[in-house]
Parts: C-alpha cells; sequence; structure tokens
C-alpha cells in the first residue's frame, strides 16, 4: 500500500524547547489516522509542518512519495485549530474563492459540497452569522474543496453537537470508504475517535511514543463496562508510563 | 499563479471595505475641487501674494517644498491646468487602508492557513497580493484623477490645451501610477510583516504622515545649523508624486523618480517576501 505521508525524524524547536523530537511517522493510502496527545504534546505543531505552514527544524517530510511539498499540497485538504473563513461573505463565497484558488471551474460542486456537510440553505447567510457548529462544518467544507486525497484535521469537531459530531463522523467514514480519501484527524475526544480511526499515534511531549492499528487496540484494550474500545484508558497507561 | 490572482480579485471585489473606500476616494475627489474653488473665489487676487510668500517661507527654512502648478488666480483656474495638481497623491491613505485591510484581513480571520497549505509557494502568494493592492492602488488614482478632472471642468471648463498636453498627461500619469504602485507595495510589505489589519492600518498612517516630515524637519534642521540646503527629501516617493505632477517634466526629474519607485518597489518585494517565506504562520 502506498504512503500519502512519510515523516522522518521531524524535529521543531521553538528557542530552547523542543515542541517535536525526531517524529517518525508513516501513513498509508486508505488510513484514518487519529493523532491523540495531551494539550501542548505537539499535535498542532506536527500538523502545521505538515501543511507547510511551519518549516521543521529537522527531518524532511514525504507527501505520496514525493519530496516536493508544494505541488503535492494540491492534493490535500486541511482544517487546523480555528475554523477559517471570511466572515463577510456566505458560505457559498467562501467556497467559490477556495474554487478560484484551486482552479476547480466546475462551480456545481459547491451545492453538493454544502449538502455533504449540513450547510444547504445557508445562502444568504453571512459566516460571521453562523454558530460555532456552521462555522466548523464550512472549515471542512473548504477542505473539500478540489477533492483532496488526504484531509489533514486537527480537532475537527470542536464545537459541535452529539448529533453534529455524529454528522462529522458519518462523513469522515463516508470520504474514507466511498471516496477513498485518507484521513488524518487529531482530536481529545478519544470515544469518537476510536469509532472511526483504523490507525493511531500517540504523542507526548513532542515524541510519537506508540502506533498502533485497531486490531492492536482490541488486543491490548480491556472492554470497559459499555463493551467499547477503552482508548481512553490505554492512552493514559501510555503517558503514564513516560512520564518524567 | 492565475489561480491565486483570480481568487484575491474575487476577494477583493467581495469586500465591502473596498467599496465604501473607494466611494468615499471620490467623493473626496470631488470636494477637494469644491474648496479650490471657494478658496481661490475668497482669496482673489491676494492669493498670488499669498503662494509667493509661502514659497518664500519654505525656502527660507530649507523645505523643499514649493507652490508651482497652482494657479495664481481664479480666473487662471481650467480643468486641463490644474488636472495634474489635483490628482495624485490624495487617494494614499484609502489606499493603505484598503491594502492593510486586504492583505491583513487573512492572518485576522486566519484565512492565509487555507491558501499556505494548499500548492502555492510563499513567494507566490506574497506577489500574488502584491499585484493586487498595486492594481487596488492604480484603480483608486486614476478614479480620483477621473473625478477631479469631470469637476474642474464642470466648475472652471476645461480650457486650452497645446500641442503635446495629452503626451505629458499620459507621460506624468504613467509615472504618478508607477509611484503609487510602488507606495502600494510599502504598505502592503508593512501589512504582511505585521499580520493584523488594525496595527497595519496604524503604522502605515504612521508612515504616511511622519516618514516624509521627519525628512523635512532634518533639511531644515540642517539649514538652520549650516546654512547650506540639502535635499533628502527628493528621494521619497511623496515628494516625487508631487513634483512629477507640479513640475516640468524634465529628463532627470523623470529619471530620478522612475528609479526612485523602482527601488521601492524592490526593497519592499525583497524584505516582504523573505520574511514572510521564513517566518511560521500560527
Amino acid at each position: 500500500m502506498s504512503s500519502v505521508l512519510t515523516a522522518n525524524k521531524v524535529t521543531k524547536t521553538f528557542k530552547q524547547k523542543k515542541a517535536l523530537d525526531e517524529v517518525s511517522m508513516d501513513i498509508k493510502k486508505g488510513d484514518i489516522y487519529g493523532l491523540i496527545g495531551k494539550n501542548g504534546a505537539g499535535k498542532t505543531t506536527l500538523i502545521r509542518i505538515i501543511c507547510g505552514l511551519a518549516a521543521p527544524t529537522g527531518g524532511d517530510i514525504k507527501l505520496f512519495d514525493s519530496s516536493d511539498l508544494v505541488s503535492a499540497r494540491k492534493e490535500i485538504g486541511t482544517v487546523i485549530e480555528s475554523p477559517a473563513f471570511y466572515p463577510n461573505m456566505t458560505a457559498k463565497q467562501n467556497l467559490m474563492a477556495q474554487c478560484k484558488l484551486m482552479g476547480v471551474k466546475n462551480t456545481k460542486c459547491i451545492p453538493k459540497i454544502l449538502h455533504m456537510v449540513g450547510l444547504e440553505g445557508t445562502d444568504k447567510k453571512k459566516a460571521k452569522n453562523f454558530s460555532l457548529g456552521m462555522k466548523q462544518r464550512l472549515a471542512i467544507a473548504l477542505s473539500l474543496v478540489g477533492e483532496p486525497k488526504f484531509l489533514v484535521l486537527d480537532e475537527p469537531t470542536n464545537g459541535l453537537d452529539p448529533e453534529g459530531i455524529k454528522e462529522i463522523r458519518e462523513l469522515i467514514l463516508t470520504l474514507n470508504e466511498k471516496y477513498e480519501i485518507t484521513v488524518l484527524i487529531s482530536s481529545h475526544i478519544l470515544s469518537e475517535l476510536s469509532k472511526i480511526a483504523t490507525r493511531y499515534g500517540i504523542l507526548h511531549q513532542g515524541k510519537l511514543l506508540e502506533e498502533f492499528t485497531e486490531e492492536d487496540l482490541w488486543k491490548k484494550c480491556s472492554e470497559n463496562q459499555n463493551g467499547e474500545l477503552d482508548l481512553e484508558s490505554y492512552f493514559l497507561q501510555v503517558i503514564g508510563g513516560n512520564r518524567q | 499563479m492565475k489561480q491565486l490572482l483570480r481568487s484575491d480579485l474575487y476577494k477583493l471585489n467581495k469586500a465591502r471595505y473596498f467599496w465604501i473606500c473607494l466611494v468615499i476616494n471620490i467623493v473626496l475627489a470631488v470636494l477637494s475641487v469644491f474648496i479650490i474653488d471657494f478658496s481661490y473665489r475668497v482669496a482673489g487676487d491676494a492669493m498670488a501674494t499669498s503662494l509667493e510668500a509661502q514659497d518664500q517661507a519654505m525656502q527660507e527654512n530649507g523645505v523643499n517644498i514649493s507652490t508651482d502648478g497652482l494657479a495664481r488666480s481664479y480666473k487662471d483656474l481650467s480643468a486641463s491646468s490644474q488636472m495634474l495638481a489635483l490628482s495624485f497623491g490624495s487617494s494614499l491613505l484609502l489606499i493603505g487602508i484598503v491594502i492593510s485591510l486586504f492583505a491583513g484581513g487573512e492572518f485576522n480571520h486566519g484565512t492565509i492557513k487555507n491558501i499556505a497549505s494548499r500548492n502555492y509557494s510563499r513567494a507566490k502568494i506574497y506577489l500574488s497580493k502584491l499585484l493586487i493592492s498595486i492594481l487596488a492602488a492604480i484603480v483608486f488614482t486614476l478614479l480620483y484623477m477621473a473625478a477631479t478632472t469631470i469637476t474642474a471642468t464642470v466648475l472652471w471648463g476645461f480650457g486650452s490645451t497645446g500641442s503635446g498636453f495629452w503626451t505629458h498627461v499620459m507621460q506624468v500619469t504613467a509615472i504618478e501610477l508607477l509611484l503609487a504602485g510602488a507606495f502600494a507595495s510599502v504598505f502592503y510589505m508593512i501589512a504582511m510583516l505585521i499580520r493584523q489589519s488594525g496595527a497595519a492600518i496604524a503604522v502605515n498612517l504612521c508612515f504616511l504622515e511622519f516618514f516624509s516630515m521627519i525628512f523635512m524637519l532634518l533639511e531644515m534642521l540642517y539649514k538652520k545649523i549650516s546654512g547650506d540646503t540639502i535635499v533628502l527629501s527628493k528621494y521619497l516617493l511623496d515628494t516625487n508624486i508631487t513634483e512629477v505632477a507640479t513640475k516640468e517634466l524634465t529628463s532627470s526629474l523623470a529619471t530620478r523618480s522612475i528609479v526612485t519607485a523602482l527601488v521601492y518597489l524592490a526593497v519592499t518585494i525583497c524584505i516582504g517576501m523573505v520574511v514572510f517565506s521564513k517566518k511560521d504562520i500560527k
């Protein structure tokens, strides 16, 4: 299976502090990769480096087996930290701007994308008047412009109600299964992540402590009272064992 | 690059602040002609004396500003004689505001992440927005020119023109647009360095108001201390904007203005692009 993302000993140092310490990971085509870590573990820093917003201090990254990251980023869609959009434009206008940026000439994809994220019927409403959940959906919609092969989502369900979280979860699963989009998703809601991720990576104090598949998790975890995967307990066990 | 330009143009077109500032630009242009008309009517025959006294005072203090190009009396006023003197330099404040909002807004809203995480190098992203900023400056300048000329024609008549008039107008306009583009590049560089639209507006306004004032004060101080005249301000963009519009366009003036504009463009593009490429986007 080909690699979508290969990170090789990626390091990021801010003044004296190492935010990332020789992180190596490999995301294969078709994965839904769940990146787990506490606040300040380095998840967003790693995602920023993958998306070209920050340069690594050491190591390198390949996207789709290519070192030409600028060209390769045509195939990725991103939602990084807080949702980013033009507040005085409607959802449709925001997507139109993104279509022009990506060179997408067929703007018939806009209503389709709005429907996918549940923002149909928002034609006249400016994005600044959206609820937090709607803003998050708009950010996801923008990441889908250009039919990306790899989605990088940093806390995409922040601010969503349970129904919204479920819809986004189902959207990610559809994108992965039906459209074969590989997904890297970081989230604090481990119970939700355990329902969709096929592989996991635990980041702690800038180091990638462990990577494991969904099957590995089944074998390693004890089930909780509801019979679900106890990702949270395993995560706490792993980072607890590495506390300095 | 074409796609970046299309996207940036679309965003500017949809930006309410752009259209509001454009309308204000035109209104100010019209009002400025009415104010001049009123001033000349009130001053009457004393206007010539007043302008000469002003020129003398500036020279005595070593300040490199003259009233060349301004009519000496109301009856000398016409659209053709005042067109160039009225048209240039007055839109810069609004241009600075628009560019600060356009460039700084991408950081305020976080949308720079959506652009920088796609398949465009930092250099192309910088250049695309710069070109659109320069285009905005050109549009503002030309509309100001059109509004002042039309208003002046209505109030004073167009007046007679000699041979070579329109060639001269086009030459001056071309150089003025290059100087406006250089100003736009300065405003844009400042906005991209500061990465925040409100602070960028403040710094750009300070640059516009105080940068040439500092040079003028230095010239006055030098004159007071040494008795000699030194002209530092001839390498400032706004001095060149004024001189090209009001003085006879000699080849040395044209060359100096064009070189000044190109140097400002080159320096600001280099600094802005290097810093934007190296600095992480948060």
